[in-house]
């Protein structure tokens, strides 16, 4: 009790102390309160809606079994590439145990139907020669449509990390988002998935070409390299590619690989110009010492055999001693 | 990993009790204890799980009955404030006052699941390589409860709740970083016109009603869903099915802000579908030495006088040295009984069950 006593004592004080600072400080700030009627329940809420749905079946949305010939591709879907082997499994299991899940389409005023979603089951239905799949129809525009695609495919499925750097650029540019933050919050990921899915988009073009035809090539943390080796090697996007080509028939290969295979053609063209020795002569014009640079180190060749290599080793090393005081 | 056992004075730490009772019951309940071997006392050494198991004993024996069932949030808008924490605390803290918890990861970064010990990056092969327990794995998580997940058919609550202190201790519904799929399913919805909104308060209604054999959770007194930063559909849908949200707010940072949203997202919930949880404001980072500490609590309670829960959590860098040690797998309530952010943390648990009504 007695503890209380103080501790409202010594807020109170507080409360004097900040009472002059806190009415600046709130000045303009709007605090929004909570509501404060009662909320209903948990059963009410539901018991609502279920009632609400009931009245909304408007036939806007069901589901059919329609002709697989008439189910066009969407325009707007993502995925550049279907991988065949999955496409196959999708085909067994779909004969093993039937569709579980509707495809979800719309229907265009020709009376033919688009995807919005199932591009992978609709081939792998066609793959295994059915006719009809089990579809949910829905009314949507276009604008709703495109994001529907878009968005539909980026939850479902493993989309590669370009496929979805170019989804998420789209969906900037279309307007539904303005930005990182809006498109993670719309695709459900977080913003650094974001931002390194959209980094592929931003190297070359002559990598975003074998990206178009080889998407799952590699992902974004290959891609830091070779923005890496973009910068390193400005000159160099003939080798770097050649690099990255070399991936399309060996797939074991990384990152690491095509740093040392850059490196290896870059560093060994560019050195054999540049490394001349420097002479050092004599007033006589003798030379006395070659010094030249080879990768870290610093070859120092001693030419006359009468000068003492450790009196030159001390000055080297005293030389550096003050290089490194000096920048400290 | 071999967890530390417990001597006889942490578990009436634990339990709220005395050291004498703690012996007394553990005898009557008939739970087998080790005993410390050697030639020294045979001193009882307590695992956790028989911590948690003495805990419903005297729950049993007591013939505590909760008043009600609760379903809460924790949320802030805010990262970093202590929503994990609080969650993982008071989901351990609960159940040893003997209330059944169940404790829902709603965040696919994974820090609550973690913190019980779960390794959301853990493949069967390579638990299986390293010797590490299959069920260190996370498996499935609470998005493949849910209708939107469209996989070919829902998994058996069982094998996706974990039990990281045995069956008397708290349930969890662990998370993985394919949870944040379940938010796009939801803006898929929303664009097909279908209302995803109440998707989380329909499984929640039936399942503590027992509606659905497979999905019961008829048998939990507390429900808590530790959810992300993120403003996102997951959160609202959590926000709306309870009945309570609990905000951590840092009193290291000025949160007036994050609170404030958080009263306009009820509001908004409350003018659109009536229903909405009750605010409950959490101070953590406390630090009553602070002017600007004091500052802000200062503002918070004239403006939230309602919402203000009256215990506060003090900054501690306990906190931090439970993460980084062996006992990583247990929250800092019981890796650390006696230490002063436990009282408080306790303090807080008896606070908010008070406050809800529950006992
Ligand atoms: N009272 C406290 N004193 C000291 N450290 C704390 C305290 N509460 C939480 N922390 C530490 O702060 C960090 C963030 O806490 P936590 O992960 O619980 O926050 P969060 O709100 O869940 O974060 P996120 O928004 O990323 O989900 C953690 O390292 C935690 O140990
Ligand atoms: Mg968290």
């Amino acid at each position: 009790m007695n503890q209380k006593k103080t501790e409202a004592e010594f807020n109170d004080e507080l409360r004097r102390k900040f009472q002059q600072d806190m009415a600046t400080k709130n000045n303009g700030m709007v605090m929004t309160k909570p509501p404060s009627t009662n909320s209903k329940s948990l059963e009410a809420l539901i018991e609502d809606t279920q009632n609400a749905q009931l009245v909304n079946q408007d036939g806007n949305n069901y589901i059919e079994t329609i002709a697989v010939n008439l189910v066009d591709d969407s325009p707007w879907q993502p995925r550049s590439r279907y991988d065949e082997g999955y496409i196959q499994a999708l085909g067994e299991m779909l004969q093993d145990r039937g569709q579980d899940d509707p495809i979800i389409v719309r229907k265009l005023p020709t009376g033919r139907f688009e995807l919005i979603a199932g591009h992978r089951r609709v081939r792998a239905a066609r793959l295994i020669g059915w006719s009809t799949i089990k579809a949910q129809i829905v009314v949507l525009n276009d604008r709703d449509a495109e994001l529907a695609t878009l968005v539909s495919n980026e939850g479902r499925v493993d989309l590669t990390d370009y496929e979805k750097g170019l989804a998420y650029r789209k969906s900037v540019d279309r307007g539904f988002a303005k930005n990182q933050t809006e498109v993670a919050r719309l695709f459900g990921c977080t913003q650094a998935r974001v931002s390194q899915c959209l980094s592929l988009l931003s190297l070359p073009l002559e990598v975003k070409d074998i990206l178009d035809k080889y998407p799952g090539l590699f992902g974004y943390r290959y891609g830091v390299v070779v923005s890496d080796l973009m910068k390193e090697f400005p000159l160099g996007i003939d080798t770097i590619t050649q690099g990255i080509e070399q991936l399309i028939d060996n797939n074991e290969l990384n990152s690491d690989d095509l740093r040392s295979f850059v490196e290896r053609a870059l560093l060994n063209r560019s050195r054999s110009p540049i490394v001349k020795p420097t002479i050092v002569s004599n007033l006589q014009g003798d030379s006395m010492f070659t010094v030249k640079i080879k990768n870290n180190q610093i070859v120092i060749d001693i030419k006359d055999e009468n000068i003492d290599k450790n009196v030159v080793n001390s000055l080297m090393i005293d030389a550096l001693r003050n290089l490194v005081l000096s920048n400290q | 990993m071999e967890r530390k056992p417990f001597k006889v004075q942490a578990v009436a730490n634990l339990l709220g009790t005395t050291v004498d009772s703690i012996r007394r019951d553990t005898d009557e309940s008939g739970i087998l204890i080790q005993r410390q071997t050697g030639d020294g006392p045979k001193t009882r050494l307590f695992s956790i799980e028989n911590i948690f198991e003495l805990a419903r004993f005297r729950a049993k024996k007591i013939g505590l009955t909760p008043k009600r069932k609760v379903i809460m949030t924790i949320y802030a808008p805010k990262g970093g404030v202590g929503k994990t924490t609080v969650a993982s605390n008071l989901s351990t803290l609960f159940p040893l006052m003997g209330l059944k918890t169940l404790v829902i990861d709603l965040d696919f970064q994974a820090n609550l699941s973690m913190s019980f010990g779960y390794d959301a990056e853990l493949t069967h092969e390579q638990a299986l390589d390293d010797n590490i327990p299959i069920d260190k794995c996370i498996d499935y998580h609470f998005g493949h409860l849910m209708p939107q997940w469209q996989a070919s058919s829902t998994p058996p609550l069982n094998d996706v709740i974990k039990k990281p202190f045995g069956e008397f201790g708290p349930h969890l519904i662990p998370s993985e970083v394919s949870l944040d799929r379940l938010e796009a399913l939801f803006t898929l919805d929303t664009i097909m016109g279908k209302n995803p909104e109440t998707t989380i308060a329909k499984f929640l209604y039936e399942g503590m009603n027992g509606t659905n054999p497979d999905l019961d959770l008829s048998s939990y007194d507390v429900i808590l869903f530790d959810a992300p930063p993120a403003k996102n559909q997951t959160t609202r849908g959590a926000l709306l099915a309870s009945d309570y949200v609990v905000a951590p707010v840092s009193m290291e940072r000025y949160s007036t802000k994050s609170v404030s949203y958080l009263a306009k997202v009820l509001g908004e919930m409350e003018s659109s579908l009536g229903k909405y949880p009750e605010l409950l404001i959490l101070g953590n980072f406390y630090d009553k030495t602070r002017l600007r500490v004091a500052a802000q609590v200062i503002t918070l309670v004239n403006q939230y006088k309602d919402s203000w829960v009256d215990k506060s959590i003090s900054s501690s860098e306990e906190f931090k040295k439970v993460l980084s040690s062996e006992d990583y797998e247990l929250p800092l309530a019981v890796a650390k009984p006696s230490s002063n952010a436990s009282v408080e943390l306790r303090a807080v648990a008896q606070a908010l069950v008070g406050r809800m009504g529950v006992l």
